[in-house]
């Protein structure tokens, strides 16, 4: 008997967890932290003729395999240092892989980490811990390819 | 007699009714097995004989058959204590696989029944908006990225030419 009030706690415990919201969610509820969300419906209305407005960068590919975009900033040093930090706890205890890390001249650290596999990646999230100016934490919710992710960034080196 | 009889016929009818003391159940059973009973009493003696007669014999036999009878339960119990054991070997595996049918289940019901709602609402109702903001991001992941994949590239090319160092070495030697 008490092995079966375990088991069904374990149940409800496993429902909970999948049924878990997105983990940055939370940042977005920080003072004085800009948040913008993009949902799959707004991103698949996106401008068609997109491709021309940018150079000539195929970004459709790639949007069109994404789900929503996050996007977090702050300008604010401590609540920078803050947020930086609450995120890297959270890929560190939410086995997230890191993909990339970056140290920029300016001082900046950049993280991405990733959730999936290489062929298909369901989660990117990439970090900038600015030292001196604004933080950023970008979110990808999708299924991709780090292929997608290379040609994205390469039309965008071009300009 | 007449009397009595009357009298035995309301006993009787209280007897059947259940109403009647212990008393005048042994003045009826006392009654039937002393006297000889007019006909329309007939039954009513035997079915009292049948109830109260105290002679009844014993079958010689008696003590073997109800150990025999006591014996059969015994194995009975025997035959399901071993079932029983064998359920409770298998117990352990029944609760784990119960227990991972239901983690499945609910997570199958819990993931068909919500295909992901909408966690946070949209921040700009303007595509165009929204489509600014996109690629100002991607501008911003694209140029992250940049910085890391050049050391690489870089390093690529490095690679790239000492292999061909190596090549030419081993091709000229041979």
């Amino acid at each position: 008997m008490r092995k079966l009030l375990i088991a069904i706690l374990f149940v409800v415990c496993a429902a909970n967890l999948s049924a878990q919201k997105n983990p940055f969610e939370q940042f977005t509820e920080m003072d004085g932290v800009t948040s913008v969300y993009i949902s799959k419906n707004m991103l698949s209305l996106f401008p068609k003729n997109a491709k021309n407005n940018y150079g000539g960068i195929d970004v459709g590919n790639f949007l069109h395999k994404l789900s929503s975009i996050l996007i977090l900033t702050t300008e604010d040093k401590n609540i920078g240092k803050r947020m930086v930090s609450l995120a890297n706890n959270q890929v560190k205890g939410d086995n997230y892989e890191l993909l990339m890390r970056v140290k920029s001249d300016d001082d900046d650290n950049v993280n991405f980490f990733m959730k999936g596999k290489p062929e298909s990646i369901r989660e990117l999230i990439m970090i900038v811990d600015g030292s001196d100016d604004e933080s950023v934490i970008l979110q990808f919710l999708g299924d991709f390819t780090l292929q997608d992710i290379q040609k994205m960034t390469e039309g965008f080196g071009k300009d | 007699m007449n009397m009595q009889i009357e009298e035995i016929h309301k006993l009787l009818d209280r007897f059947y009714k259940g109403e009647t003391s212990l008393d005048e159940e042994k003045r009826l059973s006392d009654f039937f097995r002393q006297e000889v009973v007019p006909k329309s009493l007939e039954e009513d003696r035997r079915v009292f004989l049948s109830l109260y007669d105290q002679n009844v014999p014993i079958p010689s036999d008696l003590e073997q058959r109800i150990s025999a009878l006591i014996d059969s339960f015994d194995d009975d119990r025997k035959m399901k204590s071993e079932r029983t054991g064998m359920r409770r070997l298998l117990s352990p595996f029944l609760v784990v696989a119960a227990s991972v049918l239901l983690v499945f289940g609910i997570r199958f019901f819990v993931q068909s029944d919500s295909p992901k709602p909408a966690l946070m609402a949209d921040t700009y109702q303007n595509p165009n908006d929204a489509y600014r903001a996109t690629m100002h991001a991607l501008q911003l992941f694209s140029d992250n990225f940049e910085k890391g994949m050049q050391p690489i590239e870089k390093a690529a090319v490095h690679v790239e030419k000492t292999q061909k160092i190596i090549h030419q070495t081993i091709y000229t030697k041979q």
